[in-house]
């Protein structure tokens, strides 16, 4: 602001590239086995971006063009990325075909691409021998000397495209614009107190909002370094991600960002006894989003690695998505986290954002009906078994859609600002489904408490007994505190029975677990949501998932409705099913 | 010839999907018959490239969908 020498933030990709030329941050990318890491200062990461600009364009991509990139998390796959961005085309990552299920799946997905116009796709060798289709290999070497300049790009314009994993084959392409990043990855920056003296270390895909935007950008538009490895590596070998934070320059601190998952499962794979020799005392920021923040998960890794020197105000819960670019609302920096009736806070809205909780429309007629009958609020509403009543938040169902809800009422999760991206990429129709006037409705559902945001589930996959909602994940971690699913997955969802909505519950196990574990599952459901209309236990992988594993909860009812659910190793079906448990 | 390799293979498999080593035969399949999920594949691979020394690129690893598959490209894998 003062002088020149307070450098403004960058505003575009363009401008990043301009500001890593004249940046001290580095970027380090770990090999596959996570032991040893090549790291490229910030000044020869944006030369490299230029050369790859240089060869993009003699490859003969042009403005508009989308750059599919489809490596391993790599400086390839980073400088690939700005460099299609500098020569104006797209640039879009593509999972590789081990992260969504088998060449079969990946040769689809890429047929799929083709409805986006012109695309090039950048691939390994071995990759795009196997596809049978027409795909550039990395340059190697890569033609230092042939440069692009750095073209001065509209902030306005589209930087590049996200792909989300919906529950449908069929990925949305997110169109991101320079100036929703340069907004997004600002808000994430200031809401974790960042400081450029910071490595981001993380093992999250960058084909992943949350790898891309919440690590790679925030930390590169802010001068922070990086050091990163691939998902198989923390996966394989999860003591790695927390030994590349151990070897992290002293002076720095870290920050970081996982889903759930990862804490899960550097808990479940880490033993007590392998904390010792870890050095987390400067981890600051360890963001948790991306899928439910479950509070046992948090207190459990907290627990292991406090002895590493870990500070449970370091965890920020935050919520999120690619249609924000990626951050919606965050838990402040070094708070940690904060637990309500079961329910971890997200924090209230980023900067930019604005966060309003709206009635759910096209909700079922007989829930509004059942809604109806009852009373606006508190406990044990007429009829409802258990304590339904009292645990569960109302949902409002009205087709009125300017409404917004009262602080504690649960709805529709609605998003404004500067971060919500213009649109899906050529899909006019998608785009109006779910944005207007600048508002978009996220599918997920949630309340304010305070103005933080508590996230409840998803619209569609909602449980509404006797006019009360249940979120599906209460019932599904209900079952993980009572039967070992040993990193398998559950599925609740409502069926129809005697004209009333009735739960069940689909479980991933290795075996089938005792009868004394199964009727504790089936007293705690009963005691705390309702009686379970019936309980099915299958094999562990059998339950159908997204490509970023999320259980697809529609699919699951479909096929217990049909009698199509495959792998049951055991089935009870509960005899009467009303009142018999109440 | 390949036997001290093969169990390496089935005890890095018992490991990983939680079984019994007894109870794993070559033309099991790792998803369907052992339950080996996505995140447990890829620990499945880390462990196998970690513990046996060999390199499994991204379109081997899509390739690899039985007990024998492993066991083969493991022993094709290991230097003679």
């Amino acid at each position: 602001m003062t002088d020149s020498t307070t450098t403004a933030l960058p505003r575009t990709l363009g401008e990043l590239v301009d500001a890593l030329a004249a940046g001290s941050g580095a970027l380090a990318v770990y090999d596959r086995r996570g032991k040893t890491k090549v790291e490229r200062p910030y000044p020869e990461v944006a030369r490299r971006a230029r050369a790859w600009g240089a060869w993009l364009e003699a490859q003969g991509v042009r403005p508009g063009d989308l750059v599919y990139l489809c490596l391993p998390t790599s400086h390839e796959l980073i400088e690939g990325f700005l460099g299609a961005s500098l020569v104006g085309a797209l640039p879009c990552c593509l999972a590789l075909p081990r992260a969504i299920g088998g060449l079969d799946v990946f040769r689809r997905r890429v047929e799929q691409l083709a409805r986006f116009g012109r695309g090039h796709l950048v691939t390994t060798p071995e990759v795009g021998a196997e596809l049978g289709a027409p795909f550039l290999a990395p340059p190697d070497p890569l033609d230092l000397e042939r440069l692009v300049d750095v073209p001065r790009l509209d902030p306005g314009a589209i930087a590049y495209v996200q792909l989300t994993s919906g529950s449908t084959s069929v990925p949305k392409a997110v169109a991101i614009t320079h100036a929703n990043l340069a907004a997004n990855t600002a808000a994430i920056y200031t809401r974790g107190a960042g400081s450029p003296a910071e490595t981001y270390v993380s093992w999250l895909p960058l084909y992943h909002d949350m790898g891309l935007v919440g690590i790679l950008f925030t930390a590169m538009f802010h001068g922070c370094s990086l050091a990163l490895m691939t998902p198989e590596t923390f996966v394989g070998t999860p003591r790695r991600w927390f030994e590349a934070m151990t070897d992290v320059r002293k002076d720095h601190t870290i920050v970081t960002s996982a889903p759930n998952f990862g804490y899960q499962w550097a808990v479940d794979r880490i033993p007590a006894e392998k904390v010792a020799g870890l050095d987390l005392s400067r981890w600051r920021v360890a963001c948790c989003g991306a899928e439910m923040v479950r509070p046992a998960t948090l207190e459990e890794f907290a627990a292991r690695f406090r002895p590493a020197g870990f500070d449970p105000g370091a965890l920020i819960p935050c919520y999120g998505m690619a249609e924000a670019t990626l951050a919606v609302t965050m838990s402040p920096a070094a708070r940690g986290p904060v637990v309500v009736d079961g329910s971890v806070s997200c924090g209230p809205a980023v900067d930019g954002l604005e966060v309003t909780i709206r009635p759910v429309d096209g909700a079922p007629e007989r829930a509004r009906a059942g809604l109806a009958d009852l009373p606006e609020s508190g406990p044990g509403g007429g009829g409802s078994p258990g304590e339904v009543g009292e645990r569960s938040r109302r949902t409002h169902h009205t087709e009125d859609s300017d409404e917004t809800l009262p602080e504690g009422t649960e709805g529709e999760i609605v998003i404004r600002g500067s971060s919500v991206f213009p649109g899906y990429f050529l899909d006019p129709e998608a785009t109006a489904a779910v944005l207007h006037d600048g508002l978009f409705r996220t599918g997920d559902l949630g309340y304010l408490r305070g103005g933080e945001l508590h996230v409840t589930g998803r619209v569609k996959d909602l449980i509404i007994l006797d006019g009360a909602n249940v979120a599906p994940h209460e019932l599904e971690w209900l079952a993980q505190a009572h039967v070992d699913l040993d990193g398998g997955r559950a599925a609740a969802f409502s069926v129809e029975h005697r004209r009333r909505e009735v739960p069940v519950l689909v479980v991933e196990v290795k075996e089938v677990p005792p009868p004394e574990a199964v009727e504790a599952l089936r007293a705690a459901v009963a005691r705390d949501v309702a009686p379970l209309h019936d309980l099915v236990f299958v094999r562990r992988g059998t339950v159908p998932k997204t490509s970023s594993g999320k259980v697809q909860r529609g699919q699951v009812r479909a096929r217990y409705l049909d009698g199509t659910l495959e792998g049951v190793l055991w089935r009870w079906a509960q005899a009467t099913a009303e009142g018999g448990e109440a | 010839m390949s036997g001290a390799s093969d169990e390496r293979v089935f005890e890095i498999l018992a490991r990983v999907s939680g079984r019994d080593r007894a109870t794993i035969k070559p033309e099991q399949d790792l998803a369907a018959d052992l339950d080996v999920g996505s995140a447990q594949a890829l620990e499945l691979l880390a462990t196998l490239e970690e513990e046996l020394s060999v390199e499994i690129s991204e379109v081997e690893a899509a390739r690899l969908r039985s007990v024998r598959d492993v066991l083969e490209f493991v022993r094709a894998a290991r230097p003679a």
